[in-house]
This record gives structure tokens, C-alpha cells and sequence, in this order.
């Protein structure tokens, strides 16, 4: 199976000069990228491809190419998390209740990066809702790991994560409400930031979680990272919670590229990392961590220190109550979010029912799958009358004390805090898939900065051992508010001394 | 994952540092079918009678979890909604209430076009009144 052709240029940069130079036309790009995502259906990271679609936007990149209207993307291959709405492709959440939806409108994240001139490959799989962690809770089946057939993929962004790994695209789009960017990052073997909640604008993204949920990128590395997230933030008017100002800086494409610019002016060739600080905190590196994941970390670890930074020991003391926090404010926000399909205005609707009460439950529970029925009713109860202070007000509490431990750390012990994405490789398709509690808990280092709201990325940094051998391990990176630019820029200096962001599966 | 399931009981998955206080040892919520039954309906989903006994069962794993929260002493602490209310005061905006979409039955109908079953530009459902 031949790879596609953009696979054979190092980054987005690279494959910018040489569709400047005209060696390579967005077309030919767009043609060969198709060509790869048929030729590995059975990987299941795509939900919906529309050729015609892709080829106009390829035809389209091509003619501002020409004309020298080119945005910074044009003709870069990607694709959307099937969360993100869209005109032309299918938008179903990865759920039977939106199995023929197709959205008069594109989401802001879509408009820009099509703004941008990226090409659109399709639609990539992903957990029903965005909620799970292994894309196995997809109603259209798992996507499936490049790296071995038999492992998950991670979740929710699952798709966006192999399709990455298998080289379909150079880049896609992802949402993390809870680590379902960093996580399948990790265990796909490619690199992920969810930025800081509000920089990115929700509007047109599936919402699950609103006070959580944050879009970001996929790609190779964390070069193509800044690539994409540069472009795909900024103040939107359209999302109430998006924010106009990061630290007195307006939120607009450019913040994020002037920041990594800036730190990779003023650091030395030799010791490019020289003075920052990275806290490791203990609660990272506790009894659940497997050893083989630890034994990347430390390695990788040394290797900042090598770079220049300083190690710093720290603590965030309740990163274990981060997990019922989580599942409290999570599924609340969901229970309420969800309410608006009713088998009415769109979506699923049951065949048979008796009156408008028993068609809207009727149609709910065909349209939803266990998962999402299971956190709906979770939610519901945790905002019901009688329950509202003990669990959700009290959750709203701890989310507080979680979000000042991170602010008692970073600033004045840290630059940035290191660990573990997951507490495990990936594991084996169907391994956990009887016990959502038991899933939940390997969510315990991405979970608390999602409710703190702070920036976060995933970088390559091994392997497991043997029979994991092929199965990736992903270092964490966790910012302060708005420092996605200091995230992208120590895991760039990260990647130009390592290899393991280059290492690729065989094809199966 | 067994071992998920033994760390997070006794002891925790994450050793606790003396600061944070331990589940506490009285009995769990422990949801009842009956519970099920009003939450499915409060949550307008019909739980088919033969899944019930399954999803009581996954609901009340997610309880015990969810139950550690009440050992926390929170105690002049208040909720968070928004997560960058820590650094800062936050104001959620308000647009104009103006009217932004182009009234045309072409734009009707371009909106409607995912509805399940309308006719002449309205959303068509069981009768509710005789």
C-alpha cells in the first residue's frame, strides 16, 4: 500500500513551501490522501468522506495558490472530529440519534481552518457524544489503533488520533472535556494541545460538558500543532464563553505563533530550555502508573533536564478527587445538553409511540447508546431537587480547591508541570468495556485540568515493554492560563532532540 | 482493569495526604430500581424493563465513586462555574436582541430540513390536544 503523498514532506511548513513552489498541487494531495483512507477502511477512523467535496476544496486551495491568495493552510489535508458540525459532510456525534444529520452550518473552528485554506479529507470517529475514552462507545464501532488492531485507540478522539498515526492526514481536529484529545494522543502515538477554556470558540461543537469542553489540534508534532491552533483560536462572538483577552493580549490568530516565536528567539542552541522550570508532582507517579509508562516518563524526564530545564518536586493534593468531581459537573452539564434532542426538530425519531411524552422517551433511548444514557441519568439525578447542594454545588466547590492547587504551583514553584497522560498503554479492544467505573479512573491525570481550564498538550515519548512494545507512551505538559505558546515551544525543543514523533506503524 | 477497582477502594488509587480527608465509612446511596424508574422518566428516556436491573447496577458503581465528594470539607469555599473565574472576574456576554437570520421560506426550510416530519413550516408531533 503506497502512503500518500503528503506523508513525504517533514511538517505543515515544509508542505507549504512546496505547494508555494508548485511541486505539489492541493489536488494531487487531496487525490492521494483519498486514496490511503479507502485503501485502510478498516481502520475505522473515518465516518464519512465525500470526494467531491474534498477535490472542490482542494481545487479551490489550488486556485488561491495560483493567484496568491493563499491562507497559511491551503491544501493541507486534515480532518474534523465528527463533533464539530459541518454543510455538505454528516454530522453524528458518532450516534445512531444523528445517523443522517447534516447541519445548515459549519462550526467556527471548521470556518476558520477552511478560512485557512485546509482541505478538508472528511468526518473521523470518535466516542457517541464525545464521552469515553477508548472510541469504543462509537454506535458506528471502535476506531481502531495503527499501531496494533488489537488496541484501542483512546477516546474520545479516537479517530483523529489514528487517522494522524496512519498518516490519512497531516492534522485533525479534536475536543477534550476530559482528556479525549491528550489521551488518544497518547496512545496513538502522536501529539495533541487542548488550549485553555475559551480561546477556542465551541460554537457549532456537539456540546457535552460546557464549562469543560475545549477544541484543539492533532498532528505529528507540536511544530504542525502551532500550525493549526494558531489559526483555529480567537475571540467568537458566538460562544458566550470565549474569551476577547488572554492576559491583556487580544485572543486572535497570531497570539499563540508571536509567543513561540519569541521563546524560541531567546533561548541558546545548547540549552534551549535553560531556566524553565517543570514541576513533576508526586500524585502522577503514584501506585496506578504502569511501570513501563514510568520508565518512558523518567527517560523523557532526564531528557528536559539535559535540554536545560530544572526539575521541581510538587504536589496537587487532590488529584484524586478529581475523578468524582468530574463525573458530577460532567454529567450534569451533559444531562442538561442533551435534553435538546426530542425526535423534533432533528434526530432520531421512534417508529412506534403512543403520544408526544412516550415518542420523545421512545426515541432517546433508541437514538442514545448505554454510555450516554448512563451519564444522562447520573446528571439528572445529581441535579435533582433534594440533590443539587450535596453533589453539584459540592463538586463546583472541589473544582475550586483543584484549580488553586494548580495556582498555588505554577507561577511560583513551575513554568510547567509534567506527567503521565494515562496511566497505562493502550489496552486491548473490549478489555474494560463492561466496567465504565473502571474506565473512568485511568482518566485521573487529564480530568483535573479540564476543570481547572488549563492548557494542556501530549507529546511522544516511548514505548511499552514486551508485548507492548508497539503500543505508545504520551508525556503530558500542563501550562498556566493562556501559555499554549510555552507548551508548544518546550515540546517542539522536546521533539528536535528526540525521535520518537517520527516513529511510525507498519501498515496493516 | 481489576487492579483500577482495588486501588480506588481500599486503599485509594492515590494515596491521600494527611490534609485530605477519607470517604466516609457510613453507607453508600444505594439507588433502587424505583429510583431508576423516576429518573428515566425526569430524563424522558425509556429505560426498556429488561436493561433496568443492568443499569441500576452501573449507576450505583458510579454512586459509590461519586460518593467521596462528601467527605470534603468545603466549608467557606465557593462553587466554580467557570474555570478562568480563578484568576479573574468573568462576565458572561449578552448579544442584541435583534433579529440575525434572513426571514425567507428558503432559509425555513434550509433550517428545517433535518426535522423528522413538518409541513409549511412547522414541526409536526402527536396530537396533544383532542
Amino acid at each position: 500500500m503506497t502512503r500518500p503523498l503528503h506523508s513525504e514532506f517533514d511538517g505543515i511548513a515544509a508542505l507549504r513551501q512546496a505547494l508555494a513552489q508548485r511541486q505539489v498541487s492541493a489536488r494531487e494531495l487531496a487525490g492521494s490522501a483519498l486514496d490511503a483512507i479507502a485503501g485502510q477502511a478498516g481502520l475505522n477512523a473515518f465516518l464519512h468522506v465525500a470526494p467531491e467535496l474534498t477535490l472542490a476544496q482542494a481545487d479551490a486551495a489550488d486556485q488561491a495558490l495560483a493567484g496568491g491568495q493563499a491562507g497559511p493552510l491551503a491544501g493541507v489535508p486534515i480532518g474534523h472530529k465528527d463533533v464539530f458540525v459541518t454543510t455538505g459532510w454528516r454530522t453524528t456525534a458518532a450516534s445512531r440519534m444523528l445517523e443522517h444529520y447534516v447541519s445548515p452550518f459549519d462550526a467556527t473552528v471548521v470556518e476558520r481552518l477552511r478560512a485557512a485554506g485546509a482541505v478538508s479529507l472528511g468526518k473521523l470517529n470518535c466516542d457517541e457524544f464525545a464521552m469515553g475514552s477508548s472510541n469504543e462507545n462509537s454506535a458506528y464501532g471502535p476506531t481502531l489503533n495503527p499501531w496494533d488492531p488489537q488496541a484501542v485507540a483512546g477516546g474520545s478522539s479516537g479517530g483523529s488520533a489514528a487517522a494522524v498515526a496512519a498518516g490519512l492526514v497531516l492534522a485533525s481536529t479534536g475536543t477534550d472535556t476530559g482528556g479525549s484529545i491528550r489521551q488518544p494522543a497518547a496512545l496513538c502515538g502522536v501529539s495533541g494541545i487542548k488550549p485553555t477554556y475559551g480561546t477556542v470558540s465551541r460554537y457549532g461543537m456537539i456540546a457535552y460538558g460546557s464549562s469543560l469542553d475545549q477544541a484543539g489540534p492533532m498532528a505529528r508534532s507540536a511544530a504542525d500543532l502551532l500550525e493549526i491552533l494558531d489559526p483555529m483560536s480567537g475571540f467568537d462572538p458566538r460562544d458566550s464563553t470565549c474569551v476577547e483577552s488572554c492576559h491583556g493580549q487580544a485572543n486572535q490568530p497570531g497570539r499563540i505563533r508571536a509567543g513561540f516565536n519569541a521563546l524560541a528567539e531567546t533561548q541558546p542552541d545548547s540549552q534551549p530550555l535553560a531556566g524553565l522550570r517543570i514541576g513533576v508532582p508526586g500524585e502522577f507517579f503514584g501506585v496506578g502508573l504502569a511501570a513501563e509508562v514510568r520508565a518512558a516518563l523518567d527517560a523523557a524526564l532526564l531528557q528536559f533536564e539535559q535540554l536545560g530545564a530544572r526539575r521541581v518536586e510538587v504536589s496537587l493534593p487532590r488529584t484524586e478527587l478529581s475523578i468524582p468531581a468530574y463525573y458530577v459537573i460532567a454529567t450534569a452539564e451533559a444531562s442538561s445538553n442533551l435534553s435538546r434532542f426530542d425526535g423534533v426538530r432533528y434526530g432520531h425519531r421512534a417508529a412506534e409511540y403512543t403520544d408526544i411524552a412516550d415518542m420523545t422517551a421512545r426515541s432517546r433511548a433508541e437514538g442514545f447508546g448505554a454510555e450516554v444514557q448512563r451519564r444522562i441519568l447520573t446528571g439528572t439525578y445529581v441535579l435533582s431537587h433534594g440533590y443539587y447542594d450535596a453533589y453539584y454545588l459540592q463538586a463546583q466547590r472541589i473544582r475550586r480547591l483543584i484549580a488553586q492547587d494548580f495556582q498555588g504551583v505554577l507561577g511560583s514553584q513551575c513554568d510547567l508541570i509534567a506527567g503521565p497522560v494515562a496511566p497505562t498503554v493502550a489496552w486491548n479492544l473490549g478489555e474494560k468495556s463492561g466496567d465504565p467505573v473502571a474506565m473512568y479512573l485511568a482518566d485521573i491525570y487529564t480530568l483535573a485540568i479540564n476543570l481547572a481550564g488549563l492548557p494542556a498538550m501530549s507529546v511522544p515519548c516511548g514505548f511499552g515493554q514486551g508485548q507492548h512494545a508497539r503500543r505508545p507512551v504520551g508525556l503530558q505538559l500542563i501550562g498556566n492560563y493562556f501559555d499554549e505558546a510555552r507548551l508548544l515551544h518546550t515540546g517542539h525543543v522536546y521533539q528536535q532532540a528526540t525521535d520518537w514523533h517520527l516513529r511510525r506503524p507498519e501498515q496493516h | 482493569m481489576r487492579a483500577f477497582r482495588l486501588f480506588y477502594r481500599r486503599p485509594p488509587f492515590f494515596p491521600l495526604p494527611s490534609g485530605v480527608p477519607r470517604r466516609r465509612a457510613t453507607a453508600q446511596t444505594m439507588l433502587t430500581e424505583n429510583d431508576v424508574t423516576r429518573l428515566a422518566k425526569l430524563a424522558s428516556l425509556a429505560v426498556a424493563a429488561d436493561a433496568a436491573p443492568q443499569t441500576l447496577a452501573a449507576l450505583n458503581r458510579v454512586f459509590d465513586l461519586i460518593e467521596q465528594l462528601q467527605a470534603v470539607d468545603t466549608q467557606g469555599v465557593e462553587p466554580l462555574a467557570h474555570p478562568l473565574s480563578v484568576i479573574g472576574e468573568v462576565s458572561l456576554r449578552l448579544r442584541a436582541d435583534t433579529v440575525t437570520e434572513t426571514a425567507s421560506t428558503a432559509e425555513r426550510e434550509r433550517l428545517m430540513a433535518n426535522a423528522p416530519a413538518s409541513r409549511d413550516g412547522l414541526f409536526l408531533v402527536p396530537k396533544v390536544i383532542e
